[in-house]
C-alpha cells in the first residue's frame, strides 16, 4: 500500500513537471539579458588585464621614472581596477542602463588615456636606454601576452553569440505564442509573420557562425545583428499595436476615449519612426522606442479595461418594465 | 527487464500526457470576438516590460603594438 502511495506521488510529480516544461516563461528574456551583461563585463576584463599587464612590463623594463615617466602610467591600473569593480557591482545587480553609462562616460575616457599612454611609452621606447637584450626580452613577453589576449577576447565573443543565439530563441517562442492568441483573436498577423520568419533567418545565420566558429565573420556581423535584431523587435510590438488599434479604435472612440487613442497612436509614432530598417540606433535611441511601446501598450490595454467596464455597465439586467409583456413578440 | 521497460514506458506516457494537458489547456482558449476583450487578453504586455536591448561587446582599442 505504501510502494503504491509513493509510486503514485512519483507519477504526480512527472506529469507536473511535464506541464511546467510545456510553460513558456517570461524571465527567459531578463535572464539573458542578465548573461550578456556579465559576458560584455568579461570581455573587459579581458582588455583591462592585458592593458594592465602591459604596464606591469613597462615597470619592469624601464625602471627609470624620471624619464619616461612610468609612475604615471602606473597610476592608469588603479584608475581601471576601479573600474572594473564599479562596472562588476551593475552587473551583479542587473542594472544595465548604469552599466552603459559607466562604460561612455567613465571607462571608455580612462582606458583609452591608458592606451595612449602605454603607445607613447612604446614609441619611445629607445630613448629610456633600455638594452638590446631586454628589449628582445619585453617583445617576447608582450607577443605572450597578446596571445594570450587574443584567445580571452574570442571566447567571449563566442560566449556573447550563444547569449544571442538563446535570446533569439526566446524571442521567437514568445512572438509564436503571441502570434498564435492574435491569430485565434481573428487578429491580422501577417506582417508578424514575416517578421518572424526574418528573425528566424537571422538567426540561423548566427548559428551557422557559430557551430563554424568563424571569428572574423562573427565579428563583423555580431553589432549588425542587435541593431536588425531591435528593428524587428520594434517593427514587430509597431504591429501588433497597430492590429490592436485596428480592433479596438472604434469601439474605443464610440465610448468617448478619442484622446486616449490619440495618445497610443502618437506613441506609435514616435516609436515607428525609428523601428525601420537600416535606421542605425545612436546612444539612447532605442530606449526611447522602448519607452514608447511600452507606454502604448500599458495605455492600449487600460483603454480595453475602461471599454469593458462601459460595455458592462450599459448591458444593464432587464428590469420588469423592460420584460416583454404578454402576447408582444409573437 | 520487462519490469524495467515497463516502468520506463509508463514515465514517458505520463509525462507525455503532462505536456499534452498543457497544450490541450491552451488550446481551448475561447475566441474573443469582443475587441476591448481581445487586446484585454493581450499576452505580450508581460513581454514587452523585457528591454531586447542585449548592449554590444565594448569596442575600445587596445594598444598591441610592439615597441620602436
Amino acid at each position: 500500500m505504501k510502494r503504491l502511495g509513493i509510486f503514485i506521488a512519483f507519477v504526480f510529480m512527472l506529469a507536473i513537471s511535464g506541464m511546467v516544461l510545456a510553460e513558456s516563461s517570461d524571465t527567459d528574456t531578463q535572464n539573458t539579458v542578465k548573461e550578456a551583461l556579465n559576458v560584455r563585463l568579461e570581455h573587459i576584463q579581458c582588455k583591462v588585464d592585458f592593458t594592465n599587464k602591459q604596464i606591469g612590463l613597462l615597470e619592469r623594463y624601464v625602471p627609470d621614472t624620471n624619464i619616461s615617466n612610468i609612475s604615471r602610467i602606473s597610476a592608469n591600473k588603479e584608475v581601471l581596477n576601479n573600474d572594473m569593480e564599479t562596472l562588476g557591482g551593475y552587473a551583479k545587480s542587473n542594472n544595465k542602463t548604469a552599466f552603459d553609462t559607466y562604460i561612455t562616460q567613465a571607462f571608455r575616457p580612462n582606458f583609452q588615456e591608458a592606451t595612449q599612454e602605454i603607445m607613447n611609452a612604446k614609441k619611445n621606447f629607445r630613448k629610456y636606454n633600455v638594452s638590446n637584450e631586454s628589449r628582445t626580452a619585453f617583445i617576447n613577453e608582450l607577443k605572450n601576452l597578446t596571445a594570450t589576449y587574443s584567445e580571452c577576447i574570442s571566447d567571449k565573443e563566442i560566449k556573447m553569440g550563444t547569449v544571442m543565439d538563446k535570446h533569439l530563441q526566446n524571442w521567437e517562442k514568445h512572438w509564436t505564442e503571441i502570434i498564435d492568441k492574435m491569430d485565434k483573436n481573428g487578429l491580422n498577423t501577417t506582417k508578424l509573420e514575416t517578421l518572424k520568419a526574418e528573425i528566424i533567418a537571422q538567426h540561423d545565420d548566427l548559428q551557422s557562425m557559430l557551430e563554424s566558429r568563424n571569428m572574423s565573420n562573427l565579428r563583423k556581423y555580431m553589432g549588425e545583428y542587435r541593431q536588425q535584431h531591435l528593428h524587428y523587435a520594434a517593427q514587430f510590438e509597431v504591429e501588433k499595436l497597430k492590429s490592436y488599434d485596428a480592433k479596438l479604435g472604434e469601439e474605443a472612440r464610440k465610448n468617448n476615449m478619442s484622446d486616449w487613442m490619440d495618445k497610443i497612436n502618437q506613441s506609435i509614432d514616435k516609436a515607428d519612426k525609428y523601428s525601420q530598417t537600416g535606421y542605425k540606433y545612436k546612444e539612447g535611441d532605442f530606449n526611447e522606442v522602448w519607452e514608447n511601446i511600452k507606454q502604448a501598450n500599458k495605455d492600449m490595454k487600460n483603454v480595453s479595461k475602461e471599454v469593458l467596464k462601459e460595455q458592462r455597465k450599459n448591458a444593464k439586467p432587464m428590469g420588469r418594465q423592460d420584460m416583454p409583456k404578454k402576447g408582444e413578440g409573437k | 527487464m520487462k519490469a524495467i521497460i515497463g516502468t520506463l514506458l509508463i514515465i514517458t506516457l505520463v509525462f507525455a500526457l503532462g505536456i499534452a494537458m498543457t497544450g490541450c489547456s491552451k488550446a481551448a482558449t475561447p475566441i474573443n470576438t469582443n475587441p476591448a476583450e481581445t487586446v484585454a487578453d493581450d499576452t505580450g504586455t508581460e513581454f514587452v516590460e523585457a528591454n531586447p536591448d542585449l548592449g554590444m561587446l565594448d569596442d575600445s582599442q587596445v594598444s598591441d603594438e610592439l615597441p620602436q
